[in-house]
């Protein structure tokens, strides 16, 4: 390395404080703000309609003058968080890609339970709500059926509505990151499988598991991801993108909702401890969903560093519905939907997949 | 994003050794078993504190919280039953399109056809041009579907 005349060292020294200052007060300035709560992103700002509303639930419409395919797409969410994620801001939104793409999209909106959902069943979500939101959906577009997609425990939701209404024609159905064997989920899923708790303590007086409980449960999959994150948000302070993405991410990710206290008891009972679903042996109150009876295309997609729905506990999908395409991904749970790399691999080959099940409308 | 600095790299290499161990000692049954009698645990401590106190409240003719989680109760039991009632009225027209539906299911199923979504439009040519030629003959093989009820 040649030497440096005197005047360029002190420029070059100069240069690299001045740098060093303007990226210590970038730094200042995002960690204030991140402290302070200010500047965060709206998080599920597409613009929608709300079509059809029951209770707490409403079947939200999103606005687009971009629809040129049918039938439409009925998104269903977990009930354990809130549904921005599919909607996270523009730019990462998987609503967005699939309006661009041209479809008609519409998102069940479960709402935030309290003590009126206590009493909320699984039959409750298949044969009250989702019917008739499928229905609302097909009614409001003047479509005979729609394509059906679930994430995580909407996944299970909508296993089970297709399974039960065979009625509702539904032209596909893409489950990501859906569990089906409960017992191959492990973590906190250990405690209730093996009876050792009764799932009552975990509710609260307003008879729901408390949304700060799901989140606590949820953590246990990786408890150190808490670290990792905040590692990354503390190199990365400098970047007003990487905060943003960060406040929207954490923002969906630390904002759970109460889990319905009947539908708790159902899972624990029937998912965990008698693995009911990876059997095919769900017995609901209008009697056996027989998961084989779902006769459309079916689309499954697995991330192979799902820390919370391990590989093994969606396996039995393929046994279930011998019909089903599969996905596999290099992601996490969230990661196979959300940011850079969902939007370049996951989110396009979802709607390839379900552009070639579609028509022009 | 730039080159992580010194602190991130050396961080990074030890989140990636010890992270795997907690996080699988996390998940064993070790573990539950302490979550579960902490759960217990609190749940019993939790159990006598209200009994105690809902004792001394009562002896001072005050509502205790169990008193106001019935009421509670009772209020989202209404709460229900006026939705239920409101959403009977406004979701005729939905409803009277399911009905459509499971009666052209079942004209569909008496008719023979496999497939509900060609029952529920009339047509009787595969859903879409599937890309998996395989996946179309295995859903044209697959048996009628069954009325869950």
């Amino acid at each position: 390395m040649p030497a440096l005349a005197p005047t360029a060292l002190l420029q070059r020294l100069r240069r690299d404080f001045e740098r060093d200052v303007r990226r210590n007060v970038r730094r200042t300035r995002n960690g204030l703000r991140h402290l302070a709560g200010v500047g965060r992103p709206e998080l599920g700002s597409s613009p929608a309609d709300v079509v059809w509303k029951r209770h707490k639930v409403r079947l939200l419409r999103y606005r687009s003058d971009q629809r040129r395919l049918g039938p439409p797409v009925l998104l269903v969410m977990s009930l354990v968080t809130k549904p921005t994620v599919l909607d996270l801001r523009p730019g990462n939104s998987f609503v967005e890609a699939l309006l661009r793409r041209g479809f008609d999209v519409y998102l069940v909106d479960w709402g935030v339970p309290d003590a009126a959902e206590a009493r909320n069943s699984f039959e409750t979500y298949i044969d009250d709500y989702l019917p008739f939101a499928a229905a609302a959906a097909m009614r409001t577009s003047g479509a005979d059926s729609l394509h059906l997609f679930g994430y995580c425990f909407g996944g299970v939701l909508s296993l089970l509505f297709a399974g039960a209404h065979p009625e509702i024609p539904l032209r596909s159905l893409t489950l990501l990151a859906t569990p089906v064997d409960f017992q191959a989920i492990g973590g906190l899923n250990n405690l209730l499988a093996d009876r050792r708790v009764d799932p009552e303590v975990f509710l609260d007086e307003t008879g729901n598991v408390p949304a700060r409980s799901m989140l606590r449960g949820l953590s246990a999959a990786r408890v150190t991801g808490d670290v990792s994150t905040y590692a990354s948000l503390i190199e990365n302070l400098e970047h007003a993108e990487y905060l943003d993405a960060h406040h929207a991410m954490h923002g969906w990710a630390s904002d759970h909702i109460p889990f319905p206290g009947a539908c708790f008891r159902q899972t624990t009972d029937w998912l965990i401890r008698d693995n009911r679903l990876a059997h095919n042996d769900i017995v609901t109150a209008r009697g056996r969903i027989d998961l084989r009876s779902i006769s459309c295309d079916v689309l499954n997609i697995v991330g192979t560093a799902d820390h919370l729905i391990p590989m093994a506990s969606n396996a039995p999908v393929r046994n279930l519905l011998p019909q089903t395409e599969e996905l596999v991904q290099t992601a996490g749970h969230v990661g196979l939907i959300v940011g850079g790399k969902a939007h370049r691999t996951t989110v396009p080959a979802i709607a390839d997949w379900l552009e070639a099940r579609s028509e022009p409308v | 994003m730039s080159t992580p600095s010194p602190w991130k790299r050396v961080f990074d290499l030890v989140d990636a050794r010890v992270s795997p161990v907690i996080n699988e000692l996390a998940r064993s049954q070790d573990v539950a078993v302490l979550l579960a009698l902490g759960v217990r645990a609190q749940r019993e401590v939790e159990r006598r504190a209200e009994q105690l106190s809902r004792r001394a409240l009562h002896l001072l003719n005050l509502p205790a919280g169990s008193d106001v989680n019935r009421l509670l109760d009772h209020i989202a039991r209404l709460e229900r039953e006026v939705s239920d009632l409101r959403a009977e009225l406004t979701d005729r027209e939905v409803a009277a399109y399911l009905a459509e539906l499971a009666e052209r299911h079942e004209t569909a199923q008496a008719a023979g056809s496999s497939n509900p979504v060609n029952a529920a439009t009339g047509a009787g040519a595969p859903i879409a041009p599937a890309k998996g030629g395989a996946h179309a003959r295995a859903r044209a093989h697959r048996p009628a579907a069954t009325s869950a009820a």
